[in-house]
């Protein structure tokens, strides 16, 4: 794929810090698809070391090779599934609120709908425990719903 | 400097609403309805109407189940018994259900399934003929006065489309009448009324249709606008809705013309109408590519021997029978009863099958008598989807 001729983000590499003090290198291009890290170069420079609090080393460099990807148009189904394949639920929770929080929008879909799709076969009370979320119904509330929910039926037998 | 909004509560893994409401957003129907029990938050936002409309968006509607409803026998009273057979089932259990529309305030005859709606009617004889719209998912329903004469033979379909407004819908009524000319025959033809939710009216269309034979398994199937409906002829009866103009489009016929078709029945799958027939030739599944040019496409084809060969617990000297059978119209051996995405249940001998087109596989649903019938003929099958979709209005 041909680069953009714009001398200034051509060949140039941003340094970002991670929360965790360790700083890696990314393309001016990949830069631009996280919102967040493009801001922080609007306002800082681009010379400058981009602080970034709240992702961490372990994720970073995934990240990183995601956008990589991205910006030479590689990103097919199969580097998806493969991307996620060695990821455990939690891994993957954690890469997608960095994600979040640097507002990169594809990489953000694609691990919603990959943590939409590893929910769809898990219990309620993992679901809970995954999203740190507080039941708060009272026991009585809670089985009139479990009675009602899903098209309940006689002498079915509760789900795990 | 411009501030960035961050989320401090995204460092311990609460995530914050907006970002839950997206990945919901993506998961299916049917695990949904069971995280409306999470928390009061998460009722909230799987029951909301814009969250409802996204997940539309986001996902694609899964087969879950087969709705069975036992049709009326000769004298004209309605049998009251609908089943439920799901497609997936726990460690391969054979789960049969009843009692499935018992949210309704009265028992009904199931007349037709489109995306997670239902559409059913009061059994007759009734003192108070209605119709019920209705989705099983969240138990809502509306109710229309079903005008005299009702005729317990009569088809309702139903036209539901997720594109427009979620509660929008239409219902088109098909009657089959017979003018007498001055000749000693009868001409039959179908009449149409349409019912609109917007309108909340039924209005006769001037459309009719000129056909000598009747209906079988009595439902419309509504795919991309057109409802269609199997007749016993052969013939495709085909309704467009909006324009309200109807045709008959003739069945694919094989190259083969010693094929006596055996038994027959019509579904929808990615988005085409398909049909599916069994005949000594086996099991044939077609794709209309072209509606108004009538131009099918044979999609599948399996031979009743390799039935056999493949399931000979199941299927043990298929061939034979199902060629003896082949008189007795009423009752074949092997009958297709509901197609929908790929997925066919058959009815072979006394047992229902599910068979999977696109992996080739075939299983045990149930027993026909586990699902309690009263009548020889044939059940009515209708596919079932759940869906989110409320029929309220806003």
């Amino acid at each position: 794929m041909a680069q953009e001729a714009s001398s200034s983000t051509s060949s140039k590499t941003i340094s970002l810090k991670t929360g965790d003090g360790e700083i890696f290198e990314i393309e001016a291009s990949a830069a631009k698809q996280m919102k967040t890290v493009q801001r922080l170069i609007d306002d800082l420079g681009d010379d400058i070391t981009i602080p970034l609090h709240n992702v961490f080393s372990k994720e970073l460099p995934k990240i990183i090779e995601y956008y990589k990807k991205d910006i030479t148009g590689e990103i097919t189904k199969d580097f998806e599934a493969e991307f996620v394949k060695d990821l455990n639920d939690d891994e993957v929770k954690v890469l997608f609120l960095a994600a979040n929080y640097l507002d990169a929008n594809k990489l953000f879909e694609f691990l919603s709908q990959n943590i939409a799709d590893r929910l769809e076969s898990k219990s309620v009370e993992y679901v809970r425990k995954y999203f740190g979320v507080e039941n708060d119904f009272t026991p009585e509330e809670e089985s009139k719903l479990r009675e009602e929910r899903a098209w309940s039926f006689r002498g079915i037998k509760e789900d795990e | 400097m411009k501030m960035i909004k961050v989320d401090n509560n995204e460092n311990e893994g609460c995530l914050n609403t907006d970002v839950i409401f997206d990945i919901l957003s993506r998961v299916l129907a049917k695990p949904l309805l069971s995280m409306k029990c999470i928390s009061r938050e998460w009722h909230n936002i799987i029951s909301n109407r814009s969250f409802i409309k996204a997940q539309l968006q986001n996902t694609k509607l899964d087969l879950n189940g087969f709705i069975v409803q036992d049709r009326y026998m000769i004298s004209k009273r309605d049998i009251k018994t609908v089943s439920y057979i799901p497609v997936e089932s726990k460690n391969g259990a054979k789960v049969v259900h009843q009692m499935v529309f018992g949210f309704l305030p009265e028992d009904v005859v199931v007349l037709a399934s489109c995306k997670g709606i239902v559409c059913c009617r009061s059994c007759l004889p009734s003192p108070n003929p209605t119709i019920y719209v209705c989705n099983p998912s969240n138990r809502e329903w509306i109710q229309l006065k079903w005008s005299p004469p009702c005729d317990i033979t009569e088809s309702i379909a139903l036209a539901f489309d997720f594109d427009f407004e979620p509660s929008k819908f239409k219902l088109v009524r098909v009657k089959c009448i017979e003018l007498n000319n001055n000749e000693d025959e009868g001409d039959f033809f179908f009449t149409f009324e349409l019912y609109c939710s917007e309108t909340k009216a039924w209005r006769k269309s001037t459309e009719i249709c000129n056909c000598k034979d009747d209906m079988i398994k009595n439902r419309g199937i509504y795919i991309g606008g057109f409802l269609h409906w199997l007749t016993e002829g052969d013939q495709i009866l085909t309704f467009d809705v909006e324009k309200e103009m109807s045709l008959l489009i003739p069945v694919p016929v094989p190259p083969a013309n010693e094929l006596r078709i055996v038994a027959a029945c019509i579904g929808e799958y990615e988005g085409r109408l398909h049909y599916v027939q069994v005949s000594e030739q086996g099991l044939h599944v077609w794709c209309l590519e072209d509606l108004f040019e009538f131009k099918w496409i044979l999609k599948d084809c399996k031979l009743l021997e390799n039935f056999e060969v493949e399931y000979p617990r199941f299927f043990f000297n298929l061939k034979n029978r199902v060629l003896e059978s082949s008189e007795d119209t009423t009752n074949p051996w092997m009958n297709p009863l509901c197609f929908k995405d790929g997925k066919l249940l058959i009815k072979v001998s006394a047992e229902l099958y599910i068979y999977d087109m696109k992996k080739d596989k075939m299983v045990h649903a149930c027993s026909f008598l586990q699902l309690k019938p009263q009548s020889m003929s044939h059940p009515t099958v209708f596919p079932f989807s759940l869906t989110l979709v409320s029929l309220k209005d806003a």
